[in-house]
C-alpha cells in the first residue's frame, strides 16, 4: 500500500501524463484519489502552517487546517462545473475521471507548495511584515497553479478544445476559490491582533474587498465597517 | 436557507453517500470502513470515484486497446530496474498516444469507406459511366481525382490496419519478453530489438503516406484539361 502511495506520489509530480493516461484509460482512480488527499493535506496543510509562523500560537493549526480546506471546499463546489464544461465542450470524460483529474492537479500544486515551505519559512523568520507576506503566498500560489495546470492540460488536451475547456473552467474555479479561501481567512493572520479567530467575521465578499483595494492602491482609505454603511445605508 | 441548513442537508448527504460507498466497496474490513469514511465528508469528491470505478464495465478491450495495455504493462515491468532505459515512462507514453491516434483514424477511415460516396467501385462505374456518355476530359477529371483519393484512403486504411496488425503482435512479444527478464533478473538479448521494431511500426503510423502515381490523363484530350482562364 505504501509503496503504492509513494509511486502515485512520485507520478504526481514527475508525469503528469501518465495520471492523465490513467483517467483516459478509465481504471479504477481510488488509490489515485487517496493519494491526491493525502499529498493535499500535508502539502497545502504544512504551507499553512508555515504562513501562519509570524504570527505563531493557534493559528498555526487554524491555517494548516484551513488551507486544505479552503482547496477543498473550492473543489467540491467546481469540479461538477468542470465535468459539465468538458462534456459539453466534447471531452469523454465522466465526473469520476475529473474528480480524480482535478484532485492530482490540486495534489501537484500542494506538493509545490510544500517545497516552497522551508524558504518561505526562512523569509518569514526574517521578519518581512504582513504585506510582504500576504505577497510572498501569492507568488507560491500562482508558482503551484502552473504546475497544476500541466496536470490539467495533459487530461484534458493540449490542442484548441482543450484549452477552451481549460478557460472556461478557470473561469468558474478563480472566484470560487478565491471567496471560498476569503470566507475562510484569515490564513497568516495579523501581528496585531489581540486574539486570533478562527474564521474572521462576514465583511462582504471577496469582490467587495478588491473594489475596496483600489481605493487603497490610490491613497483613499476606506474602513470595512464604514463601506458597509455607505452600501447599506445602516 | 441559513447555513446552519446547508450543513446539516450535507452531512445528510455525507451520511447516505457513506452508506454507499461502504456497500459498493468489493471487499469488506478496513478498506471498506476507510471508503464510507471518507465519503462522509467528502462525498462530492469521492463519491463519484466510488461510483465509476463500481459501473466500469468489464469488457473485452479493442485490438487497439489490446496493443496500448501491453506497451504499458511492458514499461510497468521494467519501472525501477535497470531495463527501464529500454522503455522509459516518456517513450511509453509517446507509444500510447500515436496508437491511440493511429487507431482513431482507422476506426474513422472504416466507417468513412463503408459509405457509397466514399466507394472505389462507385467511383469506378461513374467514370466508366461518363466515358460511355462520350464526356470530354475536363468532365471525367474530377471524376478521374475522386477515385484518385478514394483508393489513397484505402491505401491509409490497409496501411494502419497491417501496422496495428504487427505492433499489437509486437508489444504482446515485447510484454513477455521484458516480464521474463525481470522474473527471470536476466538481460533480455531480444528485448531491445523488439523496442527498435515497435518504434519503427510507431514511426510508420506517424508519417503521411507516399502519393499514389496520378492517373494519367487521355492524350485525346489533353487541350481540353487546361485551366479555363488559359483559354
Amino acid at each position: 500500500m505504501n509503496a503504492q502511495l509513494f509511486s502515485v506520489l512520485d507520478e504526481l509530480l514527475r508525469s503528469p501524463e501518465a495520471v492523465a493516461e490513467r483517467i483516459r484509460r478509465r481504471e479504477d482512480l481510488r488509490p489515485l484519489v487517496v493519494a491526491a488527499l493525502l499529498a493535499l493535506g500535508l502539502g497545502a496543510g504544512t504551507f499553512g502552517a508555515v504562513l501562519a509562523t509570524a504570527r505563531g500560537g493557534v493559528q498555526l493549526g487554524y491555517s494548516a487546517l484551513k488551507l486544505p480546506l479552503a482547496v477543498l471546499v473550492t473543489l467540491c463546489l467546481c469540479v461538477p462545473a468542470f465535468a459539465a464544461i468538458a462534456r459539453g465542450l466534447g471531452r469523454n470524460i465522466d465526473l469520476g475521471g475529473m474528480v480524480g483529474l482535478s484532485l492530482s492537479a490540486a495534489a501537484r500544486a500542494s506538493l509545490v507548495l510544500l517545497a516552497f515551505a522551508p524558504a518561505v519559512w526562512f523569509v518569514l523568520d526574517r521578519g518581512i511584515g504582513y504585506h510582504y507576506s500576504v505577497l510572498l503566498s501569492a507568488v507560491c500560489y500562482g508558482f503551484a497553479g502552473i504546475s497544476a495546470l500541466r496536470v490539467m492540460a495533459a487530461g484534458l488536451g493540449r490542442d484548441g478544445r482543450g484549452l477552451g475547456i481549460l478557460l472556461c473552467c478557470a473561469a468558474v474555479l478563480l472566484p470560487t476559490g478565491a471567496q471560498s479561501a476569503w470566507m475562510l481567512r484569515p490564513f497568516i493572520g495579523r501581528p496585531a491582533q489581540a486574539s486570533v479567530p478562527f474564521l474572521r467575521h462576514k465583511e462582504g465578499s471577496f469582490a467587495d474587498a478588491v473594489y475596496q483595494s483600489a481605493f487603497s492602491s490610490v491613497g483613499r482609505y476606506r474602513s470595512s465597517a464604514r463601506v458597509f454603511e455607505e452600501e447599506t445605508g445602516e | 436557507m441559513t447555513l446552519s441548513d446547508l450543513l446539516v442537508l450535507y452531512g445528510a448527504a455525507g451520511v447516505a453517500s457513506s452508506a454507499v460507498a461502504y456497500k459498493k466497496s468489493s471487499e469488506r474490513g478496513r478498506s471498506a470502513l476507510v471508503s464510507a469514511l471518507l465519503a462522509l465528508p467528502l462525498w462530492p469528491l469521492w463519491l463519484p470515484v466510488v461510483l465509476s470505478a463500481h459501473a466500469r464495465p468489464i469488457t473485452r478491450p479493442a485490438p487497439s486497446d489490446t496493443t496500448r495495455a501491453a506497451i504499458w504493462e511492458a514499461h510497468e515491468a521494467v519501472v525501477g530496474s535497470a531495463l527501464e532505459p529500454l522503455l522509459p515512462r516518456e517513450a511509453a507514453l509517446r507509444m500510447l498516444q500515436e496508437v491511440e491516434r493511429a487507431s482513431e483514424r482507422h476506426r474513422e477511415l472504416v466507417q468513412l469507406l463503408a459509405q457509397r460516396s466514399f466507394s472505389a467501385q462507385a467511383a469506378e462505374q461513374r467514370i466508366e459511366q461518363l466515358t460511355r456518355d462520350g464526356s470530354s476530359a475536363r468532365s471525367l477529371a474530377p471524376a478521374r481525382l475522386h477515385l484518385e483519393n478514394v483508393r489513397r484512403l484505402e491505401n491509409l486504411r490497409s496501411r494502419d490496419e497491417q501496422t496495428l496488425s504487427e505492433l499489437g503482435e509486437l508489444a504482446t512479444t515485447l510484454r513477455t519478453q521484458l516480464v521474463l527478464a525481470r522474473y527471470a533478473g536476466s538481460t533480455p538479448h531480444d528485448a531491445g530489438d523488439i523496442v527498435s521494431e515497435v518504434w519503427a511500426r510507431v514511426e510508420v503510423l506517424g508519417s503521411t503516406l507516399d502519393p499514389l502515381p496520378s492517373i494519367q490523363p487521355d492524350p485525346r484530350h489533353a487541350s481540353d484539361q487546361a485551366h479555363p482562364a488559359s483559354g
